[in-house]
């Protein structure tokens, strides 16, 4: 994002979150207070000429970044909390720096944070989370027996886990996916991070999440294991994963974690408080249908099926509070435009919406 | 404070997955500790002033996701106090807090796997 600011270029704020801008522009000095509003400024200039060049109602997404295809490459970063839970702690790789000795959760997020960064450059054509080669920024060994990975809106942080119940989080790479998805979701759809709007943010996460890995082993849709998290658990946990597109509620029965609880249907859509609304619940539904639909298409998932996805994501007309429903029709319509109408391409993403109880109408589209 | 009788501990939302077992509470009863741990985590809630925390610590960036929030709840007989923690959490002695009853957590939920393998290999 930083090289699209010619005029106010500072290297320092480039990599500063906003919260911190907007910090030192009420307490800095007034050379960093006016550094800091030149930055928040151009930052938010360029946000919003990249919002004007969404992809507009039904064209496919087009890449904004200004560096051609062939060379894009990523800007990785690699910290080390210590096991402390201050973010983001001290530097342990750079972009194109000797791997972390004896350090696995160092390298495999800097390999996972390259190989999400490849699948969406090569496949889409994107150029990082926000298509502008924003740095990617990972946090290992966080915490004490921390069991958990997540995405804070500037980096991914991962946890050891706690040894009892999971393993090191960086040791699936379609998590990584998926926190690093999270990103490129927040970017293109802002999708609230609640009830069915937060469902689907969680699915398109595991969605493009599940597909990193696909793409990294050239996996066929009938080879994926479509499970998201395998690995994750400790020995003694009787699961597979955290979650299974092929069948959701089927990826563990503990005793101590309990039984999966995705649906994979409408008809057992799970109204909740807990988990801001079912996001991780609900998300089971619109895995399913993506499932469906690229094993319909068959063949590799990232071609069809997550080229809908992704033109679905970047469209318009995925708003903020959009649900299952709005999103099935943008897909269907989606696939319409690009495949044809009626072709075997929208068939099957209707079909696949069928399957979970979304119908889609040819009057939706 | 008076002596804590009971601590309870849960996390919701949990972070990148949602686990049914975890979501129960689990409950540190105080007289069944040793008498150490009892006043060293007394102390710590003392050392935070825990009735007077807020009931809800932090608050996650927009865009941010698969977040976890630790849920600490502290009855000692005559007040009864939650306090949903976002982690990281920044204040240096809650975090101590929440992470010395963790530590207890942990413990608790193996010993529950262990009973519970036990059971089924007695069946």
């Amino acid at each position: 994002m930083c090289r699209h600011v010619q005029h106010h270029f500072n290297p320092i704020f480039c990599i500063v979150p906003p919260h911190v801008l907007d910090g030192i522009a009420n307490n800095g000095t007034p050379k960093q207070r006016a550094a800091a509003l030149r930055t928040k400024s151009a930052d938010n200039t360029f946000r919003a000429l990249r919002m004007s060049r969404q992809s507009p109602q039904g064209i496919p997404a087009q890449p904004v970044s200004p560096r051609p295809l062939a060379e894009l490459k990523p800007m990785r970063t690699i910290y080390h909390a210590r096991n402390q839970q201050n973010l983001p702690g001290e530097v342990i790789r750079l972009e194109g720096g000797e791997p972390v000795a004896g350090d696995d959760a160092a390298n495999e997020a800097y390999e996972g944070l390259g190989a999400t960064y490849t699948f969406f450059a090569d496949v889409f054509g994107r150029d990082s989370i926000d298509d502008a080669g924003m740095q990617l920024d990972a946090v290992v060994h966080f915490g004490d027996d921390y069991n958990n990975a997540f995405w804070n809106s500037v980096q991914m942080v991962f946890g050891d886990g706690d040894g009892e119940l999971f393993n090191r989080f960086t040791i699936s790479l379609d998590v990584i996916g998926h926190e690093l998805a999270h990103g490129v979701i927040e970017d293109e759809a802002q999708l609230q991070y609640l009830n069915q709007p937060g469902a689907l943010n969680e699915s398109l996460a595991d969605v493009f999440g599940s597909m990193v890995r696909q793409y990294h082993r050239k996996e066929s849709v009938k080879d994926a294991t479509w499970l998201i998290g395998d690995g994750l658990f400790a020995g003694n946990v009787n699961g597979v994963a955290l979650r299974s597109m092929k069948d959701p509620g089927s990826a563990f029965n503990d005793p101590v974690l309990g039984k999966d609880p995705q649906p994979k249907h409408m008809d057992d859509f799970v109204n909740t408080f807990s988990d801001n609304g079912g996001v991780h619940i609900n998300s089971g539904i619109p895995n399913h249908a993506f499932y469906q639909v690229a094993m319909a298409l068959g063949g590799y998932s990232w071609e069809k099926a997550g080229r809908i996805w992704y033109d679905a994501l970047c469209d318009q007309r995925v708003r903020p509070n959009t649900g299952f429903v709005r999103f099935a029709r943008i897909t269907a319509d989606i696939a319409g435009r690009r495949y044809g109408v009626g072709s075997k391409e929208q068939q099957a993403v209707r079909a696949g919406w069928a399957a979970v109880g979304i119908g889609v109408q040819a009057a939706d589209l | 404070m008076n002596p804590i009788r009971h601590i309870e501990f849960s996390s919701d939302p949990q972070g990148g997955a949602f686990f049914p077992g975890l979501a129960k509470p689990v409950v540190i009863d105080m007289a069944a500790l040793d008498s150490g741990e009892a006043a060293r985590l007394q102390k710590l809630a003392e050392d935070v002033r825990f009735f007077d925390q807020p009931a809800v610590v932090g608050t996650p960036r927009p865009g941010a996701a698969d977040y976890r929030y630790d849920v600490l709840t502290v009855d000692d007989g005559t007040k009864r106090h939650t306090v949903r923690a976002l982690v990281p959490i920044e204040d240096p002695a809650l975090r101590d807090l929440f992470d010395a009853v963790g530590r207890h957590v942990k413990a608790i939920r193996a010993a529950q796997r262990k009973a519970q393998a036990g059971g089924k290999t007695g069946e």
